[in-house]
């Protein structure tokens, strides 16, 4: 499958300050989670994606073609920025209704399309006739939304949607974009909440200060790092004897113990043999087991390891 | 629903232009904005009705030639020959005094007699002038040779003082009316508005950080900046209509004589001045964020400097081309005294320049990134 964007060793700097470091990746179709502590570069990635800003050196290309100053591409390409700011002055209809027409929208559909992305969105109508000023910062993310999704683009580029939504509001946002990627769509999401990314991305690009860390499927980025070890935390009645039991079999790279709390937290050598012998270790063991969680396979301790 | 491709590019461009002029309106008439936009509009005409006499006002006010007393005048010839050593005789002092009793009370009658609001100050001069005549030409039979010549060189010099009152601007009812109009809303306050509302066209969207929006929009950035400085001066004009309409009206209270010859004049040109210093608002704009001031460093430098060296190079100034236009009107070209005549070459002047800084402005916003965060903290 062609990769909606490749970037080929891609930097940007601001005077001295390097925004994106000699990057090279590919971006293939489908929910793809940017992640990245605060100044790791996914904002400045994002313009360049989106024309707003231009590589340094390197080359980026959405589509096969580069965005800036290319409004053929830019027709294909919705996006959702980070930043609060909305026209004040301005009601959601009207700007959604001027940036329809400045999408190439058709004129006699304009109005009915907007309407149906406010709802789509979830602003709720007694809302729409009230300027932008007076809305909430949810109700601005909404809104902020609806507009890149107007002219339905190939690609939604999205910079930490989720920002200002309340937690009813980020499930139904995370099921509007699932709904939009299975209908072929190309989402490109930014954001800092870890545990929402890893719901509703199967690939990742992890930025760190303007370097590509990691990039592919989650699966695939544990499978790459060389020290990676899986991590489990077994509540179970004899924390201490089941370490020792698991000491012994030689399946422990570490562990840590809280008899008080009957908690004991392992870190595993080899996943790919440990999971088939699990439950005869545990069997053999003798201890009664209460419940069991895996801590690594979260993208949060994906991002841990990787920027190490 | 899909972006109607099949669209030529001139209906792509009206569609865009639509777009951009219903968010430059719909941001502008709001009553937040129009709550102070509507008071700084009545400001100025209430200010040129305030300061401006009425013919009525004025009559009252500058009823006399300012001829001075004629005890006082007297006193003065007196101390003068005193001091010559040939002093007057009580009689001739009498004599004199009743000279100037006389000749002073005819000049005001004649005075009054063709006084207009608008007596030319060539005429008030030819009264002085005549009046003095007359009281030199009595005074031959009052006066002795040598107090003659002496009094003929005094009144000389009271001719003088009185002209040089005549020509203050106070002397002429219409010229603040006109000051106010000209020197102050159309050279100073209608430049800085539209260099203001277009410089700001792009450098404001970028503090408020709204300019991502439009610029990820299949549009080419520099139809966009073409697009948004069409409709901001579409806004300007309407409110510079508006303002030099009460302006006139605000002067046609005040029963300024030739206003209705003035006003389409003054509209027409308005209405090429707006377009011209939108331009050169919408160029500043693109090059730095504190465009005011680099706008008021050109006025000073191109408008105010080079406009007014006395070769070809003047016509770099656009505020030039405008005086040009505007000297057709008579009362603005005696007061104002303009040089430069024609019509075709400053029109022609005012729409190359104004189409050569908004090309710039396209060019380097076509060219250059305008980055929220690095922008404003240059």
């Amino acid at each position: 499958m062609n990769p909606v964007i490749q970037a080929r060793e891609l930097s940007r700097w601001y005077g001295m300050v390097m925004g994106l470091n000699n990057v090279t990746f590919d971006i293939a179709p489908g929910l793809t989670g940017l992640v990245g502590a605060n100044g790791a570069g996914k904002s400045t990635l994002l313009q360049i994606i989106t024309g707003q800003l231009q590589p340094s050196a390197g080359t980026l290309t959405v589509f096969g073609e580069v965005p800036w100053n290319n409004p053929a591409l830019l027709r294909r390409i919705g996006f959702c920025p980070e930043r609060e700011a909305v026209p004040m002055d301005l009601r959601p209809l009207d700007w959604l209704n001027g940036l329809a027409r400045l999408s190439g929208l058709d004129a006699a559909e304009i109005p009915a399309r907007c309407e149906a992305m406010l709802d789509t969105v979830k602003l709720p109508r007694e809302h729409w006739s009230k300027t932008m000023g007076q809305y909430s910062k949810g109700m601005k993310q909404r809104v902020k939304l609806a507009q890149g999704m107007l002219h339905q683009p190939d690609l939604l580029v999205l910079d930490e949607p989720m920002n200002g939504l309340d937690p009813m509001g980020r499930q139904e946002m995370a099921a509007l974009l699932s709904d939009l990627a299975a209908r072929g769509a190309s989402i490109l999401i930014s954001s800092h909440i870890l545990a929402e990314l890893e719901s509703l991305c199967r690939n990742i690009l992890i930025l760190n200060w303007g370097r590509i860390l990691a990039s592919g499927s989650q699966k695939e980025i544990r499978g790459d790092l060389k020290n990676w070890s899986e991590e489990l935390s077994i509540q179970c009645d004899d924390p201490e004897k089941l370490a020792r039991h698991l000491f012994d079999a030689g399946v422990l790279l570490g562990f840590d113990l809280d008899p008080a709390a009957g908690l004991l937290r392992i870190r595993v050598k080899d996943a790919a043999s440990f999971y088939p012998a699990w439950t005869a270790l545990l069997l053999d063991s003798g201890v009664t087991v209460q419940a069991i969680r895996s801590q690594s396979r979260s993208l949060q301790n994906i991002f841990e390891k990787v920027t190490a | 629903m899909t972006p109607s491709s099949q669209s030529s590019p001139s209906s792509a461009f009206f569609r865009a232009w639509g777009a951009i002029w219903l968010f430059t309106w719909k941001s502008q008439l709001t009553w937040r904005r129009l709550r102070w936009m509507l008071p700084l509009l009545l400001l100025l005409p209430f200010l040129v009705w305030k300061t401006v006499d009425s013919p009525q006002m004025w009559a009252a006010r500058k009823n006399a030639l300012p001829l001075g007393d004629s005890t006082r005048q007297l006193w003065r010839v007196a101390r003068s020959m005193a001091m010559w050593r040939i002093p007057l005789a009580p009689d001739q002092s009498s004599q004199l005094q009743q000279i100037y009793d006389e000749e002073y009370e005819l000049a005001e009658r004649e005075y009054r007699a063709i006084q207009s609001p608008e007596t030319s100050v060539e005429e008030q001069r030819a009264l002085v002038e005549t009046n003095c005549q007359r009281i030199v030409d009595r005074a031959k039979s009052v006066l002795n040779e040598r107090q003659l010549a002496q009094f003929k060189l005094l009144e000389k010099g009271f001719v003088s003082e009185a002209e040089d009152k005549i020509g203050e601007p106070a002397w002429n009812r219409t010229a603040p009316f006109y000051r106010w109009l000209i020197d102050f809303y159309f050279f100073i306050i209608l430049p800085l508005c539209c260099v203001r509302s277009c410089g700001g066209l792009v450098r404001d969207e970028l503090q408020t950080d709204t300019l991502g929006f439009l610029t990820t929009r299949p549009v080419r950035r520099g139809t966009l900046v073409v697009l948004k400085y069409l409709s901001q001066v579409a806004c300007l004009e309407v409110a510079a209509l508006m303002e030099g309409l009460l302006l006139l009206w605000a002067g046609a209270l005040r029963e300024i004589p030739d206003i209705g010859s003035l006003l389409p004049l003054f509209l027409a040109v308005q209405l090429l001045a707006v377009p011209a210093w939108g331009a050169l608002g919408l160029f500043l704009g693109q090059v730095t964020k504190r465009y005011l001031p680099l706008a008021v460093v050109y006025g000073l430098i191109v408008e105010l400097g080079i406009g007014d060296i006395p070769t070809n190079i003047n016509t770099l100034s656009l505020m030039r081309h405008l005086k040009t236009l505007l000297s057709r009107d008579a009362a603005l070209q005696s007061l104002f005294q303009w040089t430069g005549t024609g019509v075709v070459a400053p029109v022609a002047a005012l729409l190359f320049g104004t189409l050569l800084f908004v090309a710039l402005a396209a060019l380097l916003f076509t060219h250059r990134e305008y980055h929220p965060a690095t922008e404003m903290h240059k």
